[in-house]
């Protein structure tokens, strides 16, 4: 059946990289007769407190400054990372498969908010940025360009990592932060 | 005032608000909430001597793997990802061939093609054996490559973040930028593909290329015409430029044996499972000496299908998303073993059937699969 105007034409392909980055250190306990990895509680709680702060500005990137979104994403993730704790295989993985179920949760914000509310009826409930001039020339970027940016930016990641997290190559991570770079400094300079 | 792009991504964080306090509770309060429940699994004598022939096994490849990087490694680092023992075969039988291209040899050390799949690692070093940083973008930091890239770092005595200009600088060493690509031509079968290095043990570099094919277009051939296309250029520590007329480009034909499909198989859902108004319908199986390959077919009821032509371009990929993040997981209740392309694809040139093909790491065909999606599970037999 042909869908005119659609994008999804053919096969797509997604590549999925899942590669070692750094991590605090772990009290991970990997059990080669269970082959899965028994994820202490404490180095979960640990863990998560470590890369709140990356969270929070991950969750900023896609909902906006919405404190009231960015926490209910958060919460879900914690416990979602919890109960999916079997599918962290190694150690050293967790702050790009972390992230990863937070895009999740934040996009199925981002639907439930379409289901629930037009957008422009949301109540305006912000807070403010130290640069605010440059968080609205980073949330005008398309999320596909501003978050691969944010996190090669603003949490260091490399592009194996970013990959990793939203799961794309390597070249499309690297195609999309050179877009973003060209994109932002067009609106910087508006 | 004018703005400066580059101190700004710099500084990107300030476009962040500060995480207010409530947030950070709210997670901790979550994370601390979860439930423990610890899944404990049965363990037998058989399981037992598996697990420790398994670590032996493990063992004796680490301390292989210090001698020659080889895809094994390259996948060590990925989320679970295996070498299928028979693709491990392949791949350590392969006949070596080396190159030498201006100053660096390069040695073709492992070719595997499955039809699906086309590898390749080749081990590239200086001529004289003298020593030299190889680097996979000059700008690039050592770190970048993760565990490996660290680890050339402290092998270097040099901080993380430091470029492979500066350490170039800083070691008074000579910064070759190699590669060495797989290149399949498009008529036979060739497409998109991934390629990276990793660093050895003596800091020369091993280069891993992995070309995705078509199987249709390679389904009638039992060897893989394809070349390597060699590149090396030297790079000005000092500028970062290209040293003149250090640039070489040099194509080598090579022929790969294609291991192509050793069984196929047809699931069947064990109960009817229906995500979203999606209906799961059948995954067809194909066992190659690389893995399994699973193609997934979905269709859609006349609800689903209304949702799906008056959706955007964005929320036509909402629904794809939905329906594509599932897991293969084993009876035992462990997942399989993501598979070597670390790709798949969805296809829905047939709508409102829908298809997802993905791959797993198994020596053989699993007599049941189960996948779960959205904390569901079906099982396939």
């Amino acid at each position: 059946m042909a869908l005119p105007g659609r994008f999804l034409q053919g096969p797509q392909i997604f590549l999925f990289f899942f590669v070692r980055i750094a991590a605090p250190r772990a009290s991970y306990k990997w059990n080669a007769l269970q082959e899965v990895m028994n994820l202490d509680k404490d180095f979960f709680v640990q863990a998560m407190d470590a890369h709140s702060g990356a969270l929070f500005r991950v969750a900023c990137t896609i909902l906006g400054s919405c404190p009231d979104d960015c926490r209910d994403a958060m919460q879900e993730t914690a416990l979602k990372a919890w109960e999916k704790r079997h599918t962290l295989r190694e150690e050293g993985k967790f702050k790009s498969w972390i992230i990863r179920i937070l895009v999740n949760e934040c996009r199925n914000i981002l639907r439930s908010r379409r289901r629930l509310v037009p957008l422009e009826k949301l109540p305006e409930q912000s807070v403010s940025p130290p640069d605010p001039a440059l968080f609205l020339a980073l949330q005008s970027l398309p999320e596909k360009f501003r978050l691969p940016l944010m996190l090669q930016y603003a949490e260091g990641m490399t592009y194996r990592e970013i990959a990793a997290a939203l799961r794309l190559t390597e070249a499309a991570v690297r195609g999309r932060i050179h877009r973003a770079k060209e994109q932002l400094r067009k609106e910087l300079e508006a | 005032m004018k703005r400066n792009l580059e101190k700004d991504l710099e500084n990107l964080r300030a476009a962040f608000p500060e995480m207010p306090a409530d947030c950070h509770d709210a997670l901790m309060r979550a994370a601390r909430s979860a439930k423990e429940e610890k899944k404990v699994k049965k363990l037998t004598l058989r399981t037992a001597l598996v697990a420790a022939l398994l670590i032996i096994a493990t063992m004796a490849a680490a301390l292989a793997a210090t001698d020659a990087l080889g895809w094994t490694d390259f996948f060590s680092v990925y989320d679970g990802t295996v070498v299928p023992q028979a693709a491990q075969d392949i791949l350590n039988a392969t006949e070596e061939k080396s190159y030498q291209i201006g100053p660096l040899t390069f040695t073709v050390k492992q070719l595997l093609c499955d039809g699906r799949l086309a590898m390749s690692t080749t081990d590239i070093r200086t001529a004289d054996g003298s020593p030299a940083l190889y680097c996979a973008d000059p700008g690039d930091i050592l770190g970048c490559n993760g565990e490996n890239g660290r680890t050339l770092a402290h092998r270097l005595g040099l901080p993380e973040d430091t470029t492979y200009l500066d350490a170039a600088k800083q070691l008074n060493l000579p910064l070759y930028w190699p590669r060495a690509h797989l290149n399949i031509s498009e008529e036979n079968g060739g497409g998109e593909g991934m390629e990276d290095p990793l660093w050895n043990d003596d800091n020369t570099m091993t280069y891993f290329s992995m070309g995705y094919l078509d199987k249709e277009k390679t389904g009638g051939l039992s060897v893989l015409p394809a070349e390597i296309v060699f590149r090396i250029s030297r790079i000005d520590p000092e500028t970062g430029e290209e040293v003149a007329d250090s640039a070489i480009l040099q194509r080598e034909s090579i022929e790969i044996p294609i291991h192509g499909i050793i069984a196929e198989k047809d699931y069947a859902p064990a109960e009817p499972f229906t995500l979203n108004g999606y209906t799961l319908t059948s995954v067809h199986a194909e066992q190659t000496v690389c893995g399994l390959y699973l193609d997934r077919a979905f269709e859609a009821d006349e609800e689903a299908k209304k949702i799906y032509e008056a959706a955007d371009g964005e929320k036509a990929f909402d629904i794809i998303t939905e329906l594509w993040n599932g897991t293969w997981v084993q009876e035992n209740g462990q997942g399989f073993p993501e598979g070597m392309s670390l790709s798949g694809e969805y296809d829905d040139k047939d709508y409102p059937i829908l298809h997802f093909r993905d791959m797993i790491s198994v020596d053989t065909m699993p007599d049941t699969l189960i996948l779960e999606m959205d904390n569901c599970q079906v099982t396939l037999k």
